[in-house]
């Protein structure tokens, strides 16, 4: 992986420790199983300390220190190794618990995000994008439970054959490890291809839509090929001299993208703030969403600043992206939703543009036309009641193009309609008597019809209901079922009624 | 449109100006970008202080003055902790510098009446605004990489303008749609307009008057289409 760690930490050794050079012990006998003979005479013993890049190392068997003494040159640097200080000798961020930590927390992360994306995105409307974000999504799962695998076996191979653990080994095997390299860059491409199709979404425009389309997807393409060039290129690893900004390059250019991408989701939720605060729960999945596309840029910051642990970007990167990509996801479909329902309250149902053409026109032609009713019901006062109750006005933010003006206004006039009106306590009550009225008439109604039948008073009442029903369904064409009429809005006069 | 292009202008001043301190920071002016005890660091080069000696103004550090690594086998590091080939990335610095006064000019252009109405020009303006603002974001997080918390104020400051390019792209996306909608306006208005609407008085009394008085076309009604056929379903 082409982390910040390929070329950063130049872990100076500002300090050395002499336990990890070697140390003549003079003469002296051995002891150990894996001598010929289990116990030795030498001459001149030599004895090197474990060590980690040049940082002493301690046994981590429960038992270790009790059972055989460390040298007291050992004891010393270990000593002097917890007493340091400085940006590149933290005790405990350094150490292998957060590593494990932070790798074990990304992989319950991310498998749980994978869970609730095959849950909750369903296949309907954004059909590629969405398996497209189910494959990336699966491909990171596997990813991640290989690299927990292989990195627990590390660490147990590692204590077993040193007695110790340390947080260096799990986190070289982000470079050396091709596997997880292999499907990281493709999980990432993947998801990174989703975030452009998320993006494209936010723009009403055709034009925009293409634009966002021509622009992202080269881009994403670029940056994981130029990632793809100094991780799989060894020719290129082993020359420093002149490929060596490449990586640090790559690395900030993806953090640019996932900034800008976190930029355009900060700004649209801003824009649609009033859908944002509609309710708890919305409030809360807009936080979130803000949150967790700031989460890459924010860790980068923690990477540079040495703030936590080293390369916990990195370590984070997929479920970065997989939670940046499913949450937005989600939160958009939700504000769509909300969009739409106040949308679909005013007459033309949708925004139009003027690179819809066609539609653009009707849309045009229809809001004058009720501009013109609103007008005149204006004039006329007592007209106004004769209005249907649902074209009735209520203010929303639908945005209509007015034509002598020529600029984008609200009109918050006759051209909505409000269908989920909460009605009023009075109208309710009314409602609920109207019912339970109902409920308690149909039974007595029942009874009588049954009296009536027994009575046989019903044959001339029937006859009259079937001869009415004959001239309905002529009337409605049912009568002839394969025949279509479009009929003019003209005064229609039914010729089968005259029969 | 006006007020719109003297406002974008006027941000990308602020922008120039905050992205100025940056390049004429050392060794060009005193202004640090960085500093660390016994150095200061700038997009050009980098000054020892103690022994009062810059090194070559190009891009990408020299070796010359560099602090002596501990132990001595080992390459020198800035204070960060990266190599000194790192540094070449601040060419980003006079890359953004030099975009963004290119957008500042084609801006400028705007205030040409002409140019300010054509749809291409605003769009390719737009297109080019998104370039500049990722360059400008660009040499921030090459500031933030290089020379982390030894960060100076002229480092800091590429953030702000950061910013300021981000509105004024938002800006310029507006302006564009703006302008689309205000020339297909005057298109469709200069067009002869076939489309009839007619008052709802008319309607109504169209209905009042009868039948074979109807004919003229002034009382057609509202939404009659020109076709009307009947056909049957195979």
């Amino acid at each position: 992986m082409v982390g910040p760690n390929s070329f950063k930490k130049q872990n100076s050794g500002k300090r050395t420790y002499g336990s990890c050079r070697r140390q003549e012990l003079g003469s002296g006998l051995l002891v150990g199983d894996i001598l010929p003979d289990i116990v030795t005479f030498v001459d001149e013993a030599l004895f090197q300390s474990y060590c980690d890049h040049e940082l002493p190392v301690y046994n981590t068997a429960k038992d270790g220190s009790e059972s055989y003494q460390y040298l007291k040159i050992v004891t010393e640097d270990w000593n002097r190794y917890l007493t340091r200080k400085g940006v590149y000798d933290r005790s405990f961020s350094y150490g292998v618990y957060p590593v494990v930590l932070s790798f074990t927390a990304n992989f319950v992360i991310t498998v749980s995000l994978t869970l609730l994306i095959f849950l909750n995105i369903c296949d309907r409307r954004y059909k590629y994008t969405s398996r497209l974000l189910k494959m990336g999504a699966m491909i990171s799962s596997i990813n991640i439970l290989i690299f927990v695998t292989r990195a627990l076996k590390k660490l147990k191979i590692e204590h077993d054959m040193y007695g110790i653990a340390t947080a260096g080994s799990i986190m070289s095997l982000y470079t050396s490890d091709l596997t997880f390299s292999i499907l990281d860059l493709i999980s990432v491409f993947m998801i990174q291809l989703c975030q452009v199709m998320i993006l494209n979404r936010l723009f009403p425009r055709n034009l925009e839509k293409r634009i966002c389309i021509f622009l992202g997807v080269p881009l994403v393409v670029v940056s994981n090929v130029l990632w793809a060039i100094p991780r799989f290129d060894s020719g290129m690893q082993n020359s420093p001299r002149h490929w060596g900004t490449l990586p640090p390059f790559v690395y900030l250019f993806r953090i640019a993208l996932s900034t800008s991408y976190a930029c355009t989701i900060t700004s649209y939720s801003f824009i649609k703030r009033r859908f944002c605060i509609h309710s708890f729960q919305m409030g809360i999945l807009s936080l979130l969403a803000v949150l967790v596309v700031l989460l890459q840029p924010v860790l980068f910051i923690t990477d540079v600043s040495d703030a936590w642990l080293w390369g916990v970007g990195e370590l984070f990167t997929t479920t970065c992206y997989v939670g940046s990509a499913f949450i937005v996801w989600e939160w958009l479909e939700r504000l769509n939703t909300l969009e739409r329902n106040e949308q679909a309250q005013s007459v033309l149902g949708r925004p139009f543009y003027e690179d819809e053409q066609q539609e653009y026109r009707i849309a045009r032609y229809a809001l004058e036309v009720q501009w013109a009713l609103g007008e005149d019901y204006d004039e006329d006062g007592e007209e106004f009641s004769k209005i249907p109750s649902f074209i009735q006005d209520t203010p929303s933010s639908l945005y209509a193009t007015n034509s002598k003006n020529t600029t984008i206004i609200g009109r918050e006039g006759l051209d909505q309609v409000r269908f989920n009106q909460q009605p009023a306590m009075k109208e309710i009550l009314r409602q609920k008597l109207i019912t339970s009225y109902i409920t308690l008439m149909r039974p007595i109604r029942q009874a009588r019809r049954w009296g009536l039948k027994m009575l046989n008073f019903t044959s001339k009442e029937k006859g009259e209901n079937a001869e009415r029903e004959g001239v309905v369904r002529k009337r409605i064409g049912l009568d002839r079922r394969d025949e279509v009429y479009v009929y003019t809005t003209k005064d229609i006069v039914f010729e089968s009624d005259g029969e | 449109m006006k007020l719109a292009v003297k406002f974008c202008l006027a941000l990308l001043t602020v922008s120039l100006i905050f992205q100025l301190f940056a390049i004429i920071s050392t060794p060009l002016s005193s202004i640090p970008l960085s500093t660390s005890p016994g150095f200061e660091y700038g997009v050009f080069g980098y000054c020892n202080t103690n022994i009062h000696k810059c090194s070559s103004r190009k891009i990408g550090y020299s070796l010359e003055f560099a602090p002596h690594p501990m132990p001595p086998n080992k390459v020198p590091t800035l204070p960060s902790g990266l190599k000194y080939s790192v540094t070449k990335l601040l060419v980003v610095h006079p890359l953004s510098f030099a975009i963004t006064l290119t957008l500042y000019v084609l801006i400028f252009l705007m205030s040409h009446q002409q140019l300010a109405n054509s749809p291409m020009f605003l769009l390719s303006i737009a297109l080019f605004s998104l370039p500049t603002f990722l360059i400008c974001l660009l040499s921030f997080l090459v500031d933030l990489l290089v020379f982390s918390s030894d960060l100076c104020w002229p480092g800091w400051l590429m953030l702000p303008a950061t910013i300021v390019i981000a509105v004024c792209c938002s800006l310029l996306w507006n302006l564009r749609s703006t302008v689309s909608i205000k020339n297909y306006e005057t298109l469709q208005s200069s067009r002869a307009n076939t489309i009839e609407t007619h008052s709802m008085h008319d309607w109504r009394d169209r209905t009042r008057i009868p039948s074979i008085i109807r004919s003229d076309d002034h009382s057609k009604p509202l939404l009659e289409p020109e076709l009307t056929y009947t056909s049957t379903i195979d």
